[in-house]
This record gives structure tokens, sequence and C-alpha cells, in this order.
């Protein structure tokens, strides 16, 4: 099975299917994924600015990186289950779309390099790896910008 | 209300807006800045009224995450509202009937409303109650609540209003 057969297959599905029929239906879950997807950039924001030691500057960093995990999570889930859901509504709008594919890499990018800042908030981030947590920070905060323009692009284009 | 259709076609007629409904490319960068500053504001405020409720960073002091968090969410208000401004005025004309239009504005109004009355009765105490190991009051709770959903319906009906 073909990338684009794997699309097409996710368009014929029950929800696919309902999602492409029904316009109010399409942008409930549109708004969904917004609404998650804000969550999501304020957990990942939080935490970058937090290494960059613009918030939440007196806590300890591994503390606050804990706290925001199950946001992050939670969000991260139905922001991919909600993405999922658009792209079956439409499969082949969307496997056309070079945007897509760039958004999707950036996503990749974005959520690679703000994981990789957890292991190194547990080494008590100072000194030298305190400026490594701020420079993953600061590379998390512009992709993550990245990701949010090229979605609105996707549907613009 | 005969009044309202003149004003809004003075501004939908005006030179900023027509200029914006004209060009090819401004009109979807200003869309973009109205998603960022959407997700900048609903992340932070989202984050305040769920710490606020007791859902999220329980363990981290409510005072903290709003002195943390609300600056963000000023900026992410100040940029949604300038280019939601922008955009509105572009397709005054067109879309000031509109049914998701008008529930969306009523809802910011009482958004706004309930801010004003947080700031009344809950939020000057904030430093106490949201301190370590502070118990947060009720009524700031539900404000919080009433703040996390009153948002959440200007984001869906702002979406609607693209498709209705």
């Amino acid at each position: 099975m073909s990338l684009e057969d794997a699309f097409i297959w996710l368009g014929e599905t029950p929800p696919g299917v309902f999602l492409a029929e029904s316009t109010p239906a399409f942008a409930v879950v549109q708004s969904i994924h917004i609404l998650a997807f804000g969550l999501l950039g304020g957990a990942i924001l939080t935490l970058d600015l937090a290494a960059l030691r613009v918030v939440f500057r007196n806590a300890p960093l591994v503390q606050t990186g804990r706290l925001l995990l199950p946001v992050f999570v939670a969000s991260l889930v139905i922001a991919a289950v909600t993405g999922l859901l658009l792209v079956a509504a439409g499969p082949l709008k969307y496997y056309t779309n070079p945007l897509f594919a760039w958004k999707l890499g950036t996503l990749a990018a974005a959520l690679t390099v703000h994981l990789a800042l957890y292991p190194i908030l547990t080494t008590k981030a100072e000194g030298r790896g305190r400026a490594v947590a701020a420079s993953l920070g600061l590379i998390s905060l512009v992709l993550w910008f990245g990701v949010a323009i090229l979605g609105r692009w996707i549907g613009l284009i | 209300m005969d009044f309202i259709q003149p004003v809004i076609q003075v501004i939908y007629d005006s030179p900023i807006p027509t200029s914006i409904r004209e060009s090819e490319w401004t009109f979807p960068i200003i869309q973009t800045f109205h998603i960022l500053g959407i997700l900048l504001f609903y992340g932070a405020i989202g984050l305040v009224d769920l710490r606020i409720v007791g859902v999220i960073l329980k363990e981290r002091p409510a005072r903290d995450v709003a002195d943390g968090l609300l600056p963000i969410a000023w900026v992410g208000f100040v940029v949604m509202a300038v280019s939601g401004g922008l955009l509105f005025a572009a397709q005054a004309a067109k879309i000031y009937t509109n049914l998701f239009l008008l529930t969306k504005f009523g809802l910011i109004l009482l958004a706004g409303l309930n801010l004003v009355v947080f700031h009344r009765f809950a939020g000057r105490a904030i430093a106490i109650w949201g301190g370590e190991g502070g118990t947060t009051p009720a009524h700031a709770r539900v404000s919080a609540g009433l703040s996390f959903l009153l948002w959440t319906g200007v984001i869906v009906t702002g979406r609607f209003i693209a498709y209705f």
C-alpha cells in the first residue's frame, strides 16, 4: 500500500465520510484541533520560557517540566486525533498540499527539540547545561510558531 | 438598530479596510497574526484558568502561575484584538449580521465582564489565597472556569464565522 493509498483509505473510513459531508461537524473538529493546539502551545511555550529563565525563574526547572507534562500529553493526543480526523475529511487535499508535509516535518522537529529538554532538566540545569536548556527552549519556541503558521497556510494555498 | 448599518459601511469603505480587502496577501497575513495571537492568548490564559480551577499545576501556587503567564496572555490578547479588528473592518459590511459573529461578540463581552468581576472580588486577594499552601476560594474557581469556557466559546464561534 502506497502512502497515497493510505490517505485514500483514511478518507473512506466512517469518520472520514461523515466529516466530508458535514460542514458543522468539520468545523467542530477543526475548533477542537485549534483549542488543543493552543493548550499544547501553552505547555510547550511555558517550559521553553522557563528554560530561557523568562518565567518561573525562582522555581526548579525540573518541577516545571513535571507539572506541565500532563497538559503536554493530553493536548498533544487531542490535537493529533482531531488532526487525523481533519485529514480523513479530505485526504487528497492534504496529500497534494506541499505545506502539509512541511507542517508535519516542522512538528516532528519541534516535538523532538522540546522533548530533548526533559532529560536535561533533571541534571540541575546549571552552567553549560543551563545554556543548552535555554538554546533548546528557544529553538523549540521558534519551531512551534512555524508549525502554527504552516497550519494556517495549508488552508490558504 | 438602523444606525448600525451606516456606521459599518463607513468603516468598511475607509482606506485601511479597503486596502486589506483588495490586496491578495494582506488579508491572509493578518489572519496568520490573528491565529498566532489566539494560540498565545488561549495557551496562557487557559493554563492560568485551569490552575485556579484546580485541574493542573496544583503544586505551583496559583499566584506564581498567574504572575508568570498573564503577561504572555496580554501580548497574545493585543495581537489577537488588533488583527481581529482589522479582519472585521475589512469584511464588516458583509458579515456584521452573521449569527456566529454576533454570538462571538456577546461571548467576548461576557468574558470581559467576568474578568472585571474576578478582579473586583477575587483577583486583588490572589496574593493571599494564591500563595504557598493557600486555598482557592469557590468564587475564584467559578470565575476561572467561566473564563475558560467563554474563551473556548469565542474561538469556536470565531471558527464558525468562516463557514456560515
